[in-house]
């Protein structure tokens, strides 16, 4: 059994700083990696020491395996953690970093290549009997042949990258006529995304929810789950929203969805940590939608239910120890619910933005938890996912949940640039959203009550005492506004296209 | 004295009636109000009147709108007719939304458009974006070509529009 003592983290930004986190907290030492102008970055001094991955395109940095790994063996890492993205589920990489002495913090590279391929993980399910979606995931990619799938599968389909994820190259086509460009459009998308532009068609389910359950592996062959997620509220196909337990579900298809989760990753001796996505149709009958075999952006929400540290057990998987808990040792507790804070405007098309964080905030809630790869004085570039924060919250049930996250949310404003907390506090205000109502469209369903609202008597009156005050000294006293000299647009002197 | 802002680009009038260090009075369509400055924080701001205390979030950078956060909703507050109150948008004009590459071009100098109609497809933060036809019209000119990278709030194409002609 190998001990793992210091931990080379394969990735940048908030997931780099968690990951710190219970590193710090278990004692161990940590390596991070940064490049050409993320210098004052979190991810770059939170760590123990920090390498430099020099400047130019992904490949040659954050998906640089080969430097990556032979970094990690001259610091004397004993295990790299790849986080989520970049090189968490590339198998090339597992396999390459399983050969050297250094640990992988994840599951086998056969598991990643199998749950990888859409295709293959869907003949995989289908053979273990477990239920899949109606559609075409064949070799022949011709438009005749996918079309005329399409209309057996029956309109609405959904066009799918085989090899993608977040939403990249993932068309919903209403009618026939629309066929033909939407997936000339989603082949170019896979294409650029993930260097393939293989697609498969599916059924697009109406009022279908995502769920989503946790699995957890150890190499002595338990197989356990941390109960579900609901992640239904999704702008662009991307989660923005996501809630432990599912307001949707009973206990009995709880149990029926999570053991069939289970019953998937025992039957490919899945190892970590894994999450099986579902869709949840109306009915109660779920469909399996794929396996990522990595941590989640939202493990959090299982983490405040289940009192659990899902990195610290990564890590002691790693390291060959059986699991920490079994599966009647593990309880779900109460109510909790992530949002996902971006740099883009949702009243416009959700158009990623870019500039100068002048403020972040802190939440002051109770039970609150911001995740973060930004400080005060940061710059948010064109170069990487424009997610600023995961804002947490735990409440004893959905409701009191939803009331922290509200107050938290005003407390991590992101002042100095565009972001969409307004337009998630609008969410989670809305009617149906605290009914429960949730579906994976609702973004779109609610798109006239989401936009800008009009401000109340009282909200004029506020923001009136506010500019007159504005001017007064004991008003401007602390405000910063050390920005006026750089604009968002300076950041076009580091552009390149990644 | 009578005084307008602009709320979220819409006009807001009101009476300033008095205006001290940590404290203003001011009405709207007749009716009375009196704030207090309880206490600044950085970015944030405790204001009193006889209903209670707002927290409030504020944030103001040279040249922008005070920016205003109520429980999560958002306010831009400018003097009227200040600069940064007006709206920048040109009409006629197919502008970048932010740094990127021309992905594919669609239409041609001299192609004749609907309105809504796509025109090129813009690849920034390895998303598409489709930018369509402001109006029915004519292109006069396109700017760039496929594989171009373009800088955010350029103009991409010239697009002469029916009405005008």
């Amino acid at each position: 059994m190998k001990t793992i003592n210091k931990v080379l983290i394969a990735n940048r930004g908030e997931i780099a700083c968690r990951i710190i986190q219970t590193c710090r907290n278990m004692g161990i030492e940590t390596v991070t990696l940064f490049t050409e102008g993320e210098e004052k970055l979190p991810h770059r001094y939170k760590s123990d020491e920090a390498l430099y991955l020099g400047g130019g395109p992904l490949h040659d940095t954050y998906l640089n395996q080969d430097k990556i790994l032979q970094l990690a063996e001259q610091v004397g890492a004993d295990a790299i953690h790849p986080g989520y993205g970049f090189l968490s589920e590339n198998s090339s990489f597992a396999r390459k970093v399983e050969k050297s002495k250094v640990l992988f913090v994840g599951p086998s590279p056969e598991s990643m290549e199998l749950m990888g391929d859409k295709i293959a993980s869907k003949i995989k399910i289908e053979e273990i009997g477990a239920p899949a979606v109606p559609g075409y995931h064949g070799k022949d990619q011709s438009l005749k042949k996918l079309r005329q799938e399409s209309g057996k599968i029956g309109y609405p389909v959904l066009i799918k990258a085989s090899a993608g994820g977040g939403g990249k190259g993932m068309r919903v086509v209403n009618e026939d006529s629309a066929f033909a460009e939407a997936l000339e459009s989603a082949k170019r998308e896979a294409l650029n995304a993930f260097g393939n532009d293989q697609v498969l068609i599916e059924k697009y389910i109406q009022n279908p929810r995502h769920i989503e359950v946790q699995v957890f592996g150890d190499k002595l062959g338990n197989v356990i789950h941390l109960f579900e997620r609901e992640c239904s509220i999704q702008r662009r196909h991307q989660k923005i929203i996501e809630e432990c337990p599912s307001p949707a579900i009973d206990s009995k298809i709880r149990s029926k969805i999570c053991q069939t989760a289970v019953d998937i990753a025992k039957s490919i001796n899945y190892v970590g940590a894994g999450t099986v996505e579902f869709m949840l149709e109306e009915s109660g009958d779920f469909y399996f939608l794929e396996m990522n075999t990595r941590l989640q952006v939202e493990h959090p929400v299982t983490e405040m239910v289940t009192g659990t540290d899902l990195v610290k057990w990564q890590i002691q998987i790693a390291e060959n120890k059986k699991l920490p808990l079994t599966q009647s040792e593990l309880r779900s507790r109460g109510h909790a619910i992530e949002c996902r804070l971006y740099a883009e405007d949702p009243d416009h098309e959700f158009l990623p933005s870019i500039g100068r964080i002048e403020y972040v905030g802190t939440p002051q809630t109770r039970d609150s938890r911001l995740d973060t790869g930004y400080v005060d004085g940061n710059s948010v570039s064109i170069n990487f996912d424009p997610m600023l924060a995961k804002l947490v919250v735990w409440g004893e049930n959905r409701e009191e949940a939803i009331a922290k996250l509200k107050e938290s949310l005003a407390e991590v404003p992101f002042f100095g640039i565009k972001t969409n907390g307004n337009y998630l506090s609008r969410i989670i205000k809305h009617p149906q959203f605290i009914k429960g109502e949730t579906y994976t469209h609702f973004v779109e369903t609610h798109k006239n009550e989401l936009g800008p609202l009009e401000p109340t008597e009282s909200e004029v009156a506020v923001s009136i005492a506010a500019y007159l005050l504005s001017g007064k000294k004991s008003f401007t006293g602390t405000v910063n506004t050390s920005s006026a000299d750089q604009s968002p647009w300076d950041q076009l002197i580091d552009f390149r296209n990644v | 004295m009578k005084q307008e802002l602009i709320i979220n680009e819409k006009e807001y009038s009101f009476d300033l009636i008095e205006r001290g260090e940590n404290f203003v009075e001011f009405e709207i369509s007749g009716k009375k109000y009196h704030f207090e400055l309880s206490k600044k924080e950085r970015h944030a701001a405790y204001l009193t009147s006889k209903e209670g205390t707002n927290r409030i979030g504020v944030y103001q950078a040279q040249g922008e709108p005070l920016t205003v956060l109520q429980s999560g909703n958002e306010f831009k507050v400018s003097p009227k007719n200040s600069r940064s109150s007006k709206k920048k948008k040109k009409a006629g004009s197919m502008i970048s939304p932010m740094p990127g590459k021309i992905l594919k071009l669609m239409v041609v100098n001299g192609q004749v458009v609907k309105k809504g109609e796509p025109l090129l497809i813009l690849e920034a933060m390895k998303m598409e974006h489709t930018i369509k036809a402001s109006s029915d019209g004519v292109i006069e000119e396109v700017f760039f070509s496929e594989g171009e990278l373009v800088q955010g709030q350029v103009d991409l194409v010239r697009l002469v529009s029916k009405e005008k002609k």
